[in-house]
């Protein structure tokens, strides 16, 4: 019985330390994972019953902090004078069918096979770095920014109002598949 | 059960015990190795079930622990060798994973268990993915309560062993030769 117990315990063993070695091989993937993990809010951290619900007759405020602390007219100027990197982590086909105009499509999915995307490699690490997605209840800005940050960008913000609030502005869009 | 049980097991039984650990641990072969695949994705299945009793810190890391355990398990349920122990750890997974398939089915949620890193349609939770892990627990039960049988490298161990031992036993110590 005491052999049956220890080859138990030498097997789990093994099975750790396998998956431990795995984990740290794959480096950035393990990393995206636990970044991911980090941002993916509990049951116990979903509490609606702690907002209050609006009153009835009030309308709901716009948004004021779109997480830049600028208007989508203030990102697209500083988009057009280069003093900031637009991306756009919403997916393929989305990207395909319209985004703002100078973004450069980076979905969170080109992170996840542990392999670091092209269009990283064209970044400036010193460079402001801003990503966006569908807008609401959208993470992969928030994936796509975690991973960049991770990864040494010194700069990285999310515009947490995303594409609709872009078209919204009337600001300029671009059609086309994305280049990297 | 040990190993010379396991040699009076006959060989129709010992056959039947082979075809259970070649399900049982093949099938665990097969869900550990697609889900280390895409370990992103099973996390996100883990994430996805709300065990509010898991440290939240810890899911990544079962991403990994878990595929890698079947995979380890489930060849040494197939190998038959410490196929006692592998059935035994085997065997509480397989408890484990037919209580989650349970607990979907009643709650009527259209989820995904991320058995099999979702090929095939074996990810579907319903009825028959249970039944499945039901005849796959019995087969590791069976292991576990006779042993892996004749067809075993347990019993090739334990062959190679007795057969080493009668000849130190016979070889002359050196007070002997004297």
């Amino acid at each position: 019985m005491q052999r049956f117990l220890i080859r138990i315990v030498l097997i789990l063993a093994v099975c750790l330390l396998a998956a431990t070695v795995d984990a740290m091989i794959r480096g950035l993937h393990w990393r995206q994972m636990v970044a991911r993990n980090d941002l993916e809010p509990t049951p116990d951290e979903q509490t609606p019953a702690e907002t209050p619900p609006p009153a009835e007759g009030d309308t709901p405020e716009p948004e004021e902090d779109d997480g830049l602390g600028m208007t989508a007219e203030q990102l697209y100027e500083a988009v057009v004078s280069g003093r900031v990197i637009l991306l756009d982590a919403r997916s393929a086909e989305e990207f395909t069918q319209g985004h703002a105009e100078g973004a450069f499509h980076l979905p969170f999915d080109a992170f996840e096979r542990g392999q670091q995307p092209e269009v990283v490699s064209l970044l400036d690490p010193a460079q402001t770095i801003v990503v966006y997605c569908e807008g609401g209840d959208c993470k992969s800005s928030n994936l796509v920014a975690t991973v960049l940050a991770e990864m040494g960008f010194a700069d990285v913000r999310v515009f947490t109002r995303g594409y609709p609030a872009w078209v919204e502005a009337g600001l300029p869009i671009e059609e086309g598949e994305p280049v990297f | 059960m040990n190993a010379s049980s396991n040699r009076q097991l006959s060989l129709p039984v010992s056959v039947l015990l082979l075809l259970g650990r070649l399900a049982a641990g093949g099938a665990f072969v097969l869900a550990g190795y697609l889900k280390l695949l895409d370990p992103f994705r099973f996390m996100l299945i883990i994430q996805a079930f709300d065990f509010g009793w898991v440290p939240k810190s810890l899911i990544p890391y079962a991403a990994y622990a878990i595929p890698w355990t079947e995979v380890v398990v489930g060849s040494l349920l197939v190998l038959g060798y410490w196929a006692r122990p592998a059935a035994a750890i085997t065997g509480v997974i397989y408890v484990f994973f037919t209580g989650i398939l349970l607990a979907l089915v009643a709650s009527g949620a259209d989820a995904e268990c991320g058995c099999f890193g979702g090929l095939w349609g074996l990810d579907s939770v319903g009825w028959m993915s249970i039944l499945r892990n039901l005849v796959l627990l019995g087969a590791t039960g069976a292991v576990l309560w006779f042993g892996p049988g004749r067809l075993s490298a347990d019993l090739l161990e334990s062959a190679l062993t007795s057969a080493r031992a009668p000849e130190e036993e016979a070889a002359p110590t050196p007070a002997a030769e004297v």
